[in-house]
């Protein structure tokens, strides 16, 4: 079909000049709102609504006190997914995704600065009064060389993959050089299985606060997340962006975009986030512009469903007017 | 009313806008005869899905983030925003399949077509920054979860889904405006060109007889609705 | 509130070579998928009423 005849087949379709039927669009509008409503009261009454409570490091650290030690120990060495990750948090390179020379992570930089070492462990530390011994530790810690730092959190790390859980919700591992380690650890341990460190990682320049980066990240950290979301069929390889908690129906809407995370490249290359954005990109894009696309824009005309759609006004114009 | 348009920015805006837009074109009583399917509901549906949406989540708004966790009444309202926002997709997923088929992009409504998908588009970031403001485990997963898509394309630096504050102003706020203001564009643009004619079912039929004039205004705009006699 | 069913327990899910999806995101999917066809072949009241 030329330009100028798709033009002229396209004007075509400005406008109707045929028959009318009478219709209400308010009264319309009014009884989709009933039937709608109706539904949502439905489905209320039938199925209410998930509410999982929200992990606290409290809850983390009463839990699974060996993995919350040892996720601190990871946030002092700098080995922790947070700490290694790079903008917006620091100048780490673990979590940092290009796509050929795109690299919009570095570009944007650092704008929730976020150092774990500091965040999660010495200043909540330091903030502990009346606690000469563990102020003494953290000195010991901060002043001793960091290849001396590396070797202790080194030798706790490989112990508490053996350490046990004791009966008053503590840790203990089998005894080796891990310099002021254990004391920081245990008074970091007792200060969040009180809650302390919860309030601790909100506090900031004021007194309200509603950003709950560092918790979130510290929490994620850990597996208590992991691990609740792998029960609740939430991780990434169960197609988890799709899902809710429960039995309950998720964000079906997001199919395509889950489905890219389960196929190579994007299910293993190292900047899938940033590939799979890329690709709903364009296709959000292709999508808006479906009525300038050759091929697309024909499909429906080459596939006859409107046939179904306009039966009766076929029919109508098959038998001719009254 | 004057016949003759005012020479003021508010006459001529008024003239234009009652020109593009008259009463019986923006709330018609009557509509092409075509229109005979039940596909024809989804978008009202969708609408009407979208106000319990936001009727639901003003109340939730009025008492804050933090009251559906503690009391029936609230999490009754809690429910009703969920599923509503369930309905709202399901319906609007429809009447864009039920528009696609119909390639209601078709004489001149490209705009319809395009101001409806963008709405979509931008609904979708609305619900998410709604399940990470749920201020529950679902929300601590998606926020820890979806900050790395984000960060990846650095959006993180502006929009910070760990950040429930603004998340939060985000979801009741800003967004909806832009989903109701998309919404709003397009169904002006519907009520303005009117819903699309079917395709002529005969591939050789001409579009009108050799050196005739086309059959609409030279400045393109569609002609007003022609009201049953 | 307590709802009538509770859905507060671990998803069934619905496995077919590498989709993995929950049966509730598959009965939506389905439903979807019979709605709009119901929607295209139910037959519409009001014909033959439409003035010339």
């Amino acid at each position: 079909m030329s330009r100028e005849s798709r033009r002229r087949e396209d004007e075509s379709y400005r406008s109707w000049k045929g028959a009318y039927r009478r219709y209400d669009i308010v009264k319309e509008a009014t009884v989709a709102l009933g039937v709608v409503t109706g539904l949502a009261l439905l489905f209320t009454i039938l199925f209410s609504s998930p509410d999982l409570a929200p992990s606290t490091v409290k809850s983390w650290s009463r839990g699974d006190p060996v993995d919350f030690v040892t996720t601190a120990t990871t946030e002092l060495d700098g080995s922790s997914e947070s700490a290694s990750y790079g903008p917006p948090y620091n100048t780490g390179t673990g979590s940092v995704q290009h796509l050929w020379f795109i690299h919009l992570q570095q570009w944007l930089g650092i704008s929730h600065p976020v150092n774990s070492a500091q965040d999660f462990v010495l200043t909540p530390l330091r903030s502990l009064t009346q606690q000469p011994a563990v102020q003494q530790a953290v000195s010991s810690y901060t002043s001793a060389p960091t290849k001396t730092q590396m070797g202790w959190t080194s030798s706790y790390e490989k112990a508490l993959a053996d350490a046990r859980t004791t009966s008053s919700d503590g840790i203990s591992v089998k005894p080796g050089d891990y310099g002021p380690l254990p004391t920081m650890m245990t008074a970091l341990l007792t200060f969040a299985q009180s809650g302390g460190l919860d309030g601790a990682l909100l506090t900031s320049r004021q007194f309200y606060e509603t950003d709950y980066t560092k918790s979130l990240l510290f929490l994620a950290d850990g597996a208590v997340l992991t691990n609740r979301a792998q029960t609740q069929h939430l991780l990434g390889n169960q197609w988890g962006i799709m899902n809710e908690t429960g039995s309950y129906p998720g964000q079906v809407w997001l199919w395509l975009y889950t489905f890219w995370y389960q196929i190579k490249p994007f299910s293993t290359s190292p900047n899938g986030d940033i590939d799979v954005m890329a690709v709903m990109l364009v296709l959000s894009l292709a999508f808006v512009m479906i009525p300038f696309l050759p091929g697309v824009r024909d499909l429906p005309r080459r596939i006859p469903i409107y046939k179904l759609i306009w039966r009766e006004h076929y029919r109508a114009q098959r038998s001719g007017p009254a | 009313m004057s016949a003759v348009e005012p020479p003021t920015w508010t006459g001529r805006l008024r003239t234009r806008l009652v020109a593009a837009l008259p009463p019986e074109k923006l709330l018609p009583d009557s509509q092409p005869s075509y229109m005979a399917s039940w596909i024809y509901v989804f978008g009202v549906l969708t609408l009407a899905s979208l106000m319990v949406i936001i009727g639901s989540g003003t109340i939730l708004a009025l008492k804050g983030p933090g009251w559906w966790h503690f009391t029936g009444v609230g999490h009754f309202f809690n429910s009703i925003h969920l599923w509503s926002v369930e309905l709202f997709f399901f319906f609007m997923v429809i009447h864009l399949w039920g528009k696609y088929w119909m390639a209601a992009w078709r004489g001149g409504r490209a705009r319809v077509w395009m101001t409806g998908a963008i709405t979509f588009l931008v609904a979708v970031p609305c619900a998410l920054t709604g399940y990470v403001s749920q201020q529950n485990f679902d929300a601590q997963w998606i926020s820890t979860q979806a900050k790395d898509a984000m960060n990846s394309v650095g959006i993180g630096s502006f929009f910070n889904l760990l950040n429930f504050g603004q998340m939060y102003s985000y979801h009741v706020f800003l967004l909806p405006l832009a989903v109701v203001a998309l919404l709003v564009a397009h169904i002006l643009l519907v009520r303005r060109h009117g819903i699309v004619p079917p395709f002529r079912l005969e591939e050789t039929d001409t579009v009108e007889p050799p050196g005739a004039e086309p059959r609409v205004a030279r400045t393109g705009k569609s002609l007003p609705i022609e009201t049953a006699p | 509130m307590a709802a009538i069913f509770d859905l507060n327990h671990p998803a069934h899910t619905i496995h077919w070579h590498f989709i993995d999806l929950s049966l509730a995101n598959v009965i939506v999917i389905i439903v979807m998928l019979v709605v709009f066809a119901v929607a295209i072949l139910a037959p519409f009241p009001g014909r033959g009423r439409a003035s010339p």
